[in-house]
């Protein structure tokens, strides 16, 4: 599975996944000490197939290129787009939506205690638990003060 | 898999991490559970009692397992003794390089500043 680079969008689509099955949905630390690695992973195994269809009209003489997207559980969409080049008839592939960020930096380890905090009030509470003050962004650390001294010297 | 309460968990999880410096890695995982089977969970919602989840934690180094639970109550305890052992752990990973540049920025700004200083005395 393709590693999420951006922190943001691995927060924000773990969440959605977790609070689309809070039962099945899982988050994984590894914490690799003699490489300095830290991989996090948010999964719920369930599978997702993706069907394509491809349809010729000839009068528009256009491919149109309809796909289903069909999670195993209860969620059906779809989305329809247009393709000129026509390759393949159908096409079928299943993979599992599994979402994984990885790091070597210390940084980055203040924004895990961040996910784990949501994590563990999300999961012990509930997923409508007030996660305000944990995803609220306590980012008014900014050491300011250096200036300010430097004047007063 | 060994179910533990929460300080005995959390003084394991400390020397797993001391034990893994070498080779291996720790897992931690959390989930929402009910700790509950199915069928229990089953006749439970027939019965309409209501399920209470907590939230379950694994760990494992790959040669042993263990486990604990936090519920709604006690989750907040956990998770700052639990960010503790993991500050204290996890050392290896590389320190921001910007402190250096953030350092030679200030040094930068003071020598900047000591230069102006003389200018507006």
């Amino acid at each position: 599975m393709v590693y999420i680079t951006s922190w943001d969008e691995f927060l924000d689509r773990s969440e959605q996944l977790f609070r689309a099955d809070p039962d099945s949905t899982r988050y994984v630390m590894k914490y690799r000490h003699c490489d300095g690695k830290l991989v996090l992973k948010v999964t719920d195994n369930k599978e997702v197939s993706v069907f394509f269809v491809l349809f010729f009209f000839f009068r528009l003489r256009q491919v149109v290129l309809i796909a289903w997207v069909y999670r195993s559980g209860t969620h059906w969409c779809s989305f329809d787009s247009v393709d000129n080049s026509f390759s393949h008839l159908m096409n079928c592939f299943t993979f599992c939506q599994c979402l994984k960020f990885k790091t070597d930096q210390a940084q980055d380890a203040k924004k895990m205690e961040k996910l784990n905090n949501l994590f563990f009030t999300l999961m012990s509470r509930g997923p409508d638990a007030d996660v305000t003050e944990v995803a609220g962004k306590e980012q008014t650390e900014a050491p300011t003060g250096k200036k300010g001294r430097g004047r007063k010297q | 898999m060994v179910v533990l309460q929460v300080d005995p968990f959390l003084t394991e999880l400390t020397t797993m991490f001391e034990q893994s410096t070498e080779k291996h890695s720790v897992w931690v995982t959390l989930k929402r559970s009910s700790l509950k089977s199915k069928v229990q969970r089953n006749k439970m919602a027939t019965k309409g009692e209501p399920i209470e989840y907590r939230c379950l934690i694994r760990a494992t180094d790959g040669r042993k397992t263990i486990s604990t639970s936090v519920g709604a109550k006690d989750h907040q305890r956990f998770q700052a003794s639990y960010a503790t052992i993991l500050k204290a752990h996890m050392t290896s990973l590389k320190k921001r390089e910007r402190k250096d540049k953030k350092k030679a920025a200030a040094g930068v700004k003071t020598d900047t500043s000591s230069n102006k200083k003389p200018k507006r005395v």
